[in-house]
């Protein structure tokens, strides 16, 4: 089987000729793509020179990681199609082929990396305390936003991808429902820049977002309650808050 | 005149009203992915075959009809896709092939592919506004498909642009007609141009960089 690997990127140049060069040194690799998500450096040249295969993400104004997914899956050819975040410091062919080795063995259909070190906040605070919620049976999974999956180039058409921050966890809820083998992967340590803490706003909102949509559409939570709830919230009055 | 429309959103719209246009008597083939979007097609554009297909048949389905397809328009939501299909449709011979971006960063990107016919749809408004707005020497009001060039608008904002722009004329023989100051068009010879003439010249590309490189812009 043939594995295509794809790199969302924005401004990553630092990062991209590294990472290229250490995805055509796994095994079975065919083709590397890097999804642009429209970078000011010259990531993109670089990527070219490499002989990666380059898209710029079809959504110009809001670019989000979950179009560049899509984009990336779309784009490639390979039977199988892994995700690696670019800037990994420490990438090696090895970490490539340990993600989609399950599939290789024919043990899984999709593939979700995990790593050594304590899941991120927004996994502790936000999915998984969702996911035990409404999807029990997916709580087990160590790292469900975990940015490195693997999966058959055709599981990844059954399905809608977000378009930002959700697309992981919602991408782990849709394969599930429709019956793909999923298997989760220790990759090791990942060498990698944390986000500043306000930053992880608009990553919990999204990553909740998906979670409760998707709960919603499952019966889950019953829309019309959601929706009435939700609407009095703004309407509540919530008083003045007092200082000792 | 058979031609397919690959995508149901609004660019693919576009493209199945103006090959409508083209060829009423001719056959349109729309394909999306989705029996919504379909049943919506059907309903949109009753004199075009609206089908059902999934992203990974779509190529199957062009190869298995390479010989009647003319025109494959490719208007999906994903410029990954229209480069896809965008390429497979070249590979298998279809005569004429556009791919509709979504991104207008993609625009060299398909070139480099070898897909000749782009339509970056947002060009226009970047012309119209630097058109309205005059801010700019020089303009692409219209940008040819076939070779590398168009209509350029020259505003001749000064003595030394006049000169500039007569000599451009005159050194590459380059057609044009001149909007005066007070709204009318008007053919007439290279010296007839006057300061506050807009001028719209066709040309080459790179002649007309060469001169916007001359005129500092």
């Amino acid at each position: 089987m043939d594995v295509s690997v794809v790199f969302p990127s924005r401004n990553r140049e630092k990062y991209v000729r590294r990472a290229v060069r250490t995805a055509f040194k796994a095994r079975h690799v065919k083709e590397v793509i890097v999804v642009d998500g429209g970078s000011s450096d010259k990531t993109v040249d670089v990527a070219l020179k490499e002989g990666a295969k380059v898209i710029v993400q079809s959504n110009l104004v809001y670019p989000g990681k979950g179009v560049a997914m899509r984009d990336g899956a779309y784009l490639s050819s390979g039977d199988v199609v892994v995700f690696v975040d670019i800037d990994i410091a420490n990438l090696t062919p090895q970490f490539i082929e340990k993600l989609y080795a399950p599939i290789m063995r024919g043990e899984a259909e999709f593939v979700k990396g995990c790593y050594e070190r304590a899941a991120g906040r927004v996994t502790e605070l936000v999915a998984k305390p969702l996911l035990r919620m409404f999807y029990p049976e997916l709580a087990k999974f160590k790292q469900p936003l975990s940015g490195e999956i693997a999966g058959l180039r055709k599981v990844f058409y059954q399905v809608e991808f977000e378009s930002g921050w959700g697309v992981d966890v919602g991408l782990l809820i849709d394969l599930y429902k429709r019956g793909v083998k999923i298997a989760e992967v220790n990759l090791g340590f990942k060498e990698h820049d944390m986000k500043p803490l306000n930053a992880l706003t608009d990553m919990a909102y999204q990553v909740a977002e998906a979670i409760l949509k998707r709960a919603i559409r499952d019966g889950k939570i019953d829309e019309l309650w959601a929706r009435e709830y939700i609407s009095t919230i703004g309407k509540m009055d919530l008083g003045e808050v007092g200082f000792a | 005149m058979r031609s397919v429309a690959v995508g149901g959103g609004h660019l693919a719209y576009f493209a199945i009203k103006a090959l409508e246009e083209m060829d009423p008597n001719g056959k349109i083939i729309v394909i999306e992915f989705t029996s919504e979007k379909v049943e919506m097609l059907k309903k949109t554009f009753p004199f075009a075959e609206a089908v059902l297909l999934s992203i990974e048949e779509v190529e199957d389905y062009v190869s298995g009809n390479r010989f009647l397809i003319d025109v494959l328009v490719s208007a999906t939501d994903s410029d990954a896709l229209n480069l896809r299909y965008a390429k497979h449709a070249i590979k298998s011979g279809v005569p004429i092939v556009i791919a509709i971006l979504n991104n207008p960063l993609n625009e060299p990107i398909f070139v480099k592919e070898g897909v000749k016919y782009v339509i970056n749809p947002y060009k226009t408004i970047t012309s119209k506004i630097k058109e309205v707005v005059g801010k700019f020497r020089v303009n692409v009001v219209y940008e040819f498909s076939k070779v590398d060039g168009g209509i350029y608008a020259l505003k001749v904002e000064n003595s030394k642009t006049l000169r500039k722009v007569k000599s451009f004329i005159l050194k590459n023989d380059s057609p044009f007609f001149v909007l005066s100051a007070d709204k009318r068009i008007r053919t007439c010879s290279v010296e007839d141009i006057q300061i506050g003439d807009v001028v719209y010249i066709s040309c080459h590309d790179r002649e007309v960089r060469g001169l916007l490189k001359r005129m500092g812009g």
